[in-house]
């Protein structure tokens, strides 16, 4: 009996403890509170590949120029961070950056120029096998094709360093403006054991945030930086990333008031969260992400069997007008309005709508139009057949497999959706779940004939490796589409660094991508992010969430 | 007694070397190459190469297979792709995580299957026994997630009276040790309920069958008719000898648990070795998922071993010789 | 009092059944019309059997044969409760020590009305599980709300006395059913003409894509039984003579299958399923071989102390030694006196099926969506418990309620053989 009465005074302790701190909420260094899907899988901008996880490095880490974006433009602006101003050479090749003196990493060694050397040889080192690799391929390279550091990167002083790039593209500072590591730390690694190096979890930089903590699979915790030269963090708060992977319950403690921010609110719950008990106002940021339905354009068979030689059209989307036809049996309106509660608009291309200098704003979505469909099918040659009427021509069945890959409960209704109304104009989708992990390898090696899926834009115009017609170079082509004056285009606006002649490239390549259909583009989709009313300074954009955290309060 | 037990040891080791060799061949079985998650489309080939073999992928299966075991016996498992760590480390992190929710949600099964069954042996009533039959197998066959969702939705949704998630509360690390040892129970309250309530309903169930059984032999009769009281006649006399069954049947479910209550600590957010396990599998992470399968059958086929000893060392029946 | 209750369920179940009789009264008139008149059209080789026969008309004819079956028993059964002069056989269920018959009619009862409800699916449902409704009005609508359904009408039900035509009439009326979703006359434009539109009461609900979960949850009681049913035939197969030839020959082949399924018991079962299923693919005789491969081993287990048990027995030994073929021994002495333990370990092992293919089925792992199966139903419905309710809780209550009757049913056997 008197250890059963220990018991329940000691609960009864335990609990009013508890209980006390808790109530100590309105302190004024409180932490911001931030929910997480994923863990970070390294605190080293060489490998990390997530884009959480990008946002996270880039707090912790310098950069020599940070972006900001017009959003009246479209543009990507650059204003000096680490570097204390920067200019252009004059034929646009070179840049040559002036650095801040005295500025210190955070365990107080200074940073020079020597760093930023440093952190693009490691950048551009094929033995490190850096994610970011493709930043060096702007950069002077020697005979054998690996780069040439000493002459890309040239330190001229402790403060001032010069960028040497072989031609002037769009991207030179967007390169530039990677991450830096610190040399003294990175140079007494070998490079090979540098993937799985104990640094990798305890990063050293000078960005406005430093790690406090990591706890693998439950939280990081970042804490401001006092030595960081680019922004005074007297007042920035201690930012806690939990990691909580079920989306119900990342809902859940937001509302009760656990966490501060939930990064990508559902469409369907928008309005069901305002109207709580906690005040909780949503931020509504213009889409970086369209999904579309990917049609093959050409006859996988043949191509696989010859090695990549035989190139013919896919017996049912080889033809533009087929593709077409399919766009118009599909209601994108109103997959937009049940799906995403219209967080979104519809999609007539690759290009982000956002980027007003890029952006074809004359093209008009196709409508909705399951009867011209079936028409335009018929005329093609396309006639239902038999007791379930589904679409014959020349002895072929208008069926194939639609596949979506597992775990994504999103693409499976646009996929359920979309297998009904291609019903009704007597086109037969079955649909296929794949597993995630091999979804993205199968469909560059062109193994589907009909697909889901949905690409996040970089802010850098990017549309090279999806158009282009060299397949063999392009595995991200999925759709094996190819056009000459596409690749014309490609190119030339590839490295055209004004905006205006770029914008009218890309322009007329929205407009061909919009006759020819290679996707069936369905829409852009907005990313909200709902957040705890009392958080004041945030400036979440299309650029990240992150960069403004330094200014954040309660 | 020694024999018995160094016979058990020695059969583990084969199945444990068995287990390796089912793991490995089944885990190359998945399609997709792990390589391509890792090494960025501009590497060129040689680095590619010197990649894959670094980690392991090579060379033919028979080959790899062979440079993996003598990893083991070397004592390492290898290094993880996903999470850039060595296996072991990363294992050694997760599984006290483990180990502490399985441990804790056996205690609570043990302790409430024990309760129940003595709270129903006071008093010898028929509907008592029904309504116990009854709950007892509603509660075993709820799913998982029902239970979480449910006690989710009571106690924390609507009325807050414990956390949701994680084993510790935000800041915590700067409080005292009592505050952060109390969280940490508060903590560990729901995630335990879950794993332990349908347990326990199976457990008691069996406890019940068997106390039934053992509560008719003479020796009972005869220290009822001593006078004794019922509390007494039942820990001193009955549960002693109708303990057996629990014991094997606690020792499977140590085995599962310990494998990780992967939707447990999904809804939960809780670290642990099911979520490991599915990152793994979903990753292609060949290291890491040897890892965490070796771990899940070593405990398996430990806590099963674990059974046997305990039953052997309570009941002195067992221990002869195995006529076969 | 009990029996006063079974009769007054009794005459209820009679009355529901001759309702939704005459509810449906088309669709049993055809289903009978088209399994009476088609061994009479294939006898005249009408040329439109052979491209109407198909599995779905087969179907409603189970479904049909079941239906007239069930309700004639309701209807002999009540006849004989009311009629008081009519000749009675006293129901007689053995009476068992703990009084635990009420549970196990309860579970007999919940069985049966979960096989029977799977059976008579095509009938009972209104509407087809899998045709999504028009989206933005029909979606999560709840219970017992009137929605009006459209439907092709094909063409109308004719009986004529040529085998051939009414068998032709009647299929396709039975096939046409595949076509009726539900509207609120939106702006679901349908590829046939002739649009017919009535009202239908919504029983439980419909789900995000605007399906009816009644009739999901009729057709997802056919794969959750199916499933089961098959797992269990291929893990008793197994299990049994694993159990048998380990129990009985015992030394060097019970040590080897015992470690054998201690081996396989060792690797966690998702795993397993994981690999299999990305190496095999996902369809579901692939579920049903990974479910049987990580279910046997506790079978056989069973079965093996129970064979040990029984070869202390003195007829055993004295086969034995009369120099009975082992064979012979198993099969006619082992065998019938294993078989209460089988059927226990069977009616237990239905329950862990049915619930793995939940729980595989809520990672999204089992049966894939839009095929209706009660695990994946719950699945998808817990991201929206807030907002309907209704998808997930049902599926869940019929779930439960299937294991519950297991559990009793197998409580009952046990105690008999023990």
């Amino acid at each position: 009996m008197s250890l059963y009465r220990y018991l329940v005074i000691l609960c009864a302790v335990c609990t009013i403890v508890n209980g006390c701190d808790r109530q100590d909420a309105a302190k004024p260094s409180q932490p911001v509170v931030i929910a997480l899907s994923n863990d970070v899988d390294t605190f080293n901008p060489l490998f990390a590949s997530d884009a959480t996880t990008g946002e996270l490095n880039d707090l912790i880490f310098p950069s020599l120029v940070t972006p900001s974006f017009d959003t009246a433009s479209g543009e990507l602006h650059f204003s000096p961070s680490l570097a204390k101003s920067f200019e252009f050479s004059n034929d646009l090749k070179d840049i040559t950056f002036h650095l801040h003196s005295n500025v210190f990493w955070s365990d107080s060694v200074p940073i020079t120029a020597y760093d930023v050397q440093t952190t693009f040889s490691l950048y551009a080192d094929p033995q490190v096998g850096s994610v970011r690799q493709s930043a060096a391929d702007g950069m002077i390279k020697k005979s054998d094709g690996s780069v040439d550091i000493a002459k890309s990167v040239e330190v001229i002083d402790d403060t001032t360093v010069v960028f040497h790039f072989r031609q002037t593209y769009p991207g030179q500072l967007f390169d530039a403006g990677l991450p830096l590591l610190p040399a003294h730390i990175f140079d007494k690694i070998s490079r090979k054991d540098l993937r799985t190096h104990e640094s990798n979890r305890k990063p050293v930089g000078a960005g406005p945030y430093r790690l406090r903590s990591w706890t693998p699979m439950q939280e990081i915790v970042l804490e401001p930086n006092p030595l960081s030269p680019i922004v005074t963090t007297a007042k920035s708060p201690v930012l806690v990333f939990r990691i909580v992977p079920e989306y119900r319950s990342q809902l859940n403690q937001l509302k009760s008031g656990e966490i501060d921010m939930l990064l990508s609110l559902e469409a369907a719950d928008a309005a069901a969260v305002t109207g709580g008990s906690q005040q909780i106002s949503l931020v509504r940021i213009p889409a970086r992400r369209y999904h579309f339905i990917g049609w093959n354009n050409i006859d996988q068979q043949s191509y696989a069997a010859s090695g990549g030689k035989v190139i013919l059209p896919h017996p049912l989307f080889g033809d533009a007008r087929v593709r077409r036809a399919l766009t118009l049996a599909i209601d994108r309106l109103k997959l937009l309005e049940a799906l995403l509660n219209n967080y979104g608009v519809l999609a007539v291309g690759p290009i982000a709508p956002f980027f007003h200098w890029a952006y074809n704003d004359s093209l008009q979505p196709y409508a909705y139009d399951p009867q011209e469909a079936r028409l335009q099918l018929q005329q093609l040659g396309w006639k239902p057949v038999g007791r379930e009427k589904v679409l014959q021509k020349d002895g072929r069945e208008f069926s194939f497999a639609l596949c979506v890959p597992t775990g994504s409960p999103f693409w499976s209704s646009v996929a359920t959706i979309v297998q009904e109304q291609l019903r009704a104009v007597n086109v037969k989708a079955t649909i296929e779940h794949v597993e995630r992990a091999v979804y993205w390898q199968s469909l560059q090696e062109k193994k589907y004939d009909a697909w889901i899926a949905g690409f996040e834009v970089p802010l850098q115009m990017q549309q090279q490796e999806f158009w282009s017609s060299d397949l063999a170079k392009n595995p991200f082509n999925i759709s094996s589409y190819r056009n000459a004056r596409v690749d014309q285009l490609l190119t030339a606006a590839q490295f055209s660094t004004d905006p205006r002649d770029a914008g009218k490239m890309w322009k007329e390549l929205q407009s061909i991508l919009h006759r020819d259909q290679p996707f069936t583009f369905l829409f852009w989709e907005d990313r909200i992010v709902a957040m705890n009313s009392h958080l004041r300074g945030t400036a979440i954009n299309v650029l990240g969430t992150f960069q403004s955290a330094p200014q954040w309060s309660h | 007694m020694v024999t018995l037990v160094i016979r058990r040891i020695a059969v583990a080791l084969v199945l444990v070397f068995g287990l390796a060799t089912l793991v490995f061949f089944l885990s190359r079985l998945l399609p997709g190459d792990p390589a391509l998650l890792f090494i960025a489309p501009s590497v060129p080939a040689s680095v590619a190469d010197r990649l894959r073999n670094d980690f392991g992928l090579s060379g033919s299966f028979t080959h790899q297979y062979i440079s993996w075991i003598a990893g083991i016996l070397h004592g390492q498992i290898g290094y993880s792709f996903s999470l850039h760590r060595e296996v072991l480390g990363i294992i050694g992190n997760t599984l006290p995580y483990t180990l502490l929710l399985a441990g804790s949600a056996i205690a609570l099964e043990f302790v409430l299957a024990i309760g129940v069954v003595y709270c129903l042996s006071l008093k010898n009533s028929p509907s008592r026994n029904r309504f116990f039959s009854v709950a007892s197998i509603s509660m075993y066959t709820i799913p998982s997630f029902w239970i979480a969702y449910l006690l989710l939705q009571t106690f924390t949704v609507s009325s807050h009276i414990f956390p949701s998630s994680h084993y510790h509360s935000v800041g915590i690390d700067t409080a005292s040790w009592l505050s952060r040892n109390a969280d940490f129970l508060l903590h560990l309250i729901l995630p335990v309920c879950t794993l332990a309530l349908p347990g326990a309903a199976g457990l008691s169930r069996f406890l019940k069958a068997s106390v039934d059984q053992v509560a008719g032999m003479e020796y009972v009769l005869f220290a009822r008719s001593q006078g004794q009281s019922t509390t007494r006649i039942f820990f001193r006399t009955i549960l002693p000898n109708a303990i057996a069954p629990l014991l094997t049947l606690g020792g499977l479910e140590l085995g599962t648990l310990l494998a990780g209550a992967l939707i447990t600590e999904q809804i939960f957010s809780l670290p642990g070795m099911g979520r490991l396990t599915i990152a793994a599998l979903f990753a292609r992470d060949y290291p890491l998922i040897l890892g965490c399968t070796m771990t899940a059958g070593i405990a398996v086929i430990a806590s099963n071993m674990l059974a046997d000893i305990l039953h052997a060392t309570l009941d002195p029946r067992i221990r002869g010789v195995r006529r076969a | 009092m009990r029996k006063k209750f079974l009769n007054a369920a009794l005459l209820l179940l009679t009355a529901l059944m001759t309702v939704l009789s005459v509810l449906r009264w088309k669709i049993l008139a055809a289903a009978i019309a088209s399994l009476v008149s088609f061994p009479f059209a294939c006898l005249e080789h009408y040329n439109g059997t052979a491209s109407l026969m198909s599995i779905n008309t087969a179907d409603y004819w189970l479904a049909a044969i079941v239906w007239i079956g069930l309700w004639s028993v309701c209807l002999h059964s009540s006849y004989r409760l009311i009629i008081p002069h009519a000749a009675r056989h006293p129901v007689r269920f053995t009476q068992t020590q703990n009084g635990t018959q009420t549970e196990y009619l309860i579970g007999l009862f919940l069985l049966a009305g979960a096989i029977a409800g799977a059976a008579v699916a095509p009938i009972l449902a209104p509407v087809d599980p899998l045709t999504q409704g028009d989206l933005l009005s029909t979606r999560m609508k709840p219970p017992l709300s009137v929605l009006s359904l459209e439907e092709n009408d094909l063409s109308c039900l004719t009986l004529s006395f040529s085998p051939g035509v009414m068998f032709e009439s009647s299929s396709r009326y039975l096939l046409g059913r595949e076509t009726k979703y539900i509207s609120t006359g939106g702006s679901f434009s349908s590829p046939l003409e002739g649009k017919k539109v009535s009202e239908v009461l919504v029983l439980l609900g419909t789900d995000d894509y605007g399906r009816d979960v009644f009739s999901r949850l009729l057709y997802g009681a056919r794969y959750s039984l199916d499933i089961g049913m098959c797992v269990l035939a291929l893990s008793l197969v197994a299990g049994t003579l694993i159990g048998f030839s380990a129990g009985y020959f015992g030394g060097m082949v019970d040590s080897t299958l015992m470690r054998l399924c201690d081996l396989l018991l060792s690797i966690p079962p998702l795993f397993t399923t994981i690999a299999l299923m990305s190496f095999l693919g996902s369809s579901i005789p692939v579920l049903i071989l990974i479910l049987g491969a990580t279910g046997w081993m506790g079978v056989a287990r069973i079965i093996r102390g129970e064979v040990l048990h029984l070869r202390t027995q003195e007829y055993i030994i004295a086969s034995e030694l009369l120099g009975v073929h082992p064979f012979r021994i198993m099969r006619d002495h082992l065998f019938p006196n294993a078989l209460p333990i089988l059927v226990t370990v069977a009616v237990l092992q239905l329950g862990n099926i049915v619930l793995a293919e939940a729980s595989l089925s809520f990672l999204g792992l089992g049966i894939r969506p839009p095929t209706p199966s009660w695990g994946n139903m719950i699945g998808d419905s817990l991201h929206m418990i807030e907002s309907g309710w209704w998808m997930g809780v049902f599926p869940g209550i019929a779930l439960s309620a299937l294991l519950i009757s297991l559990h009793f049913l197998s409580d009952r056997n046990r105690w008999a053989t023990s």
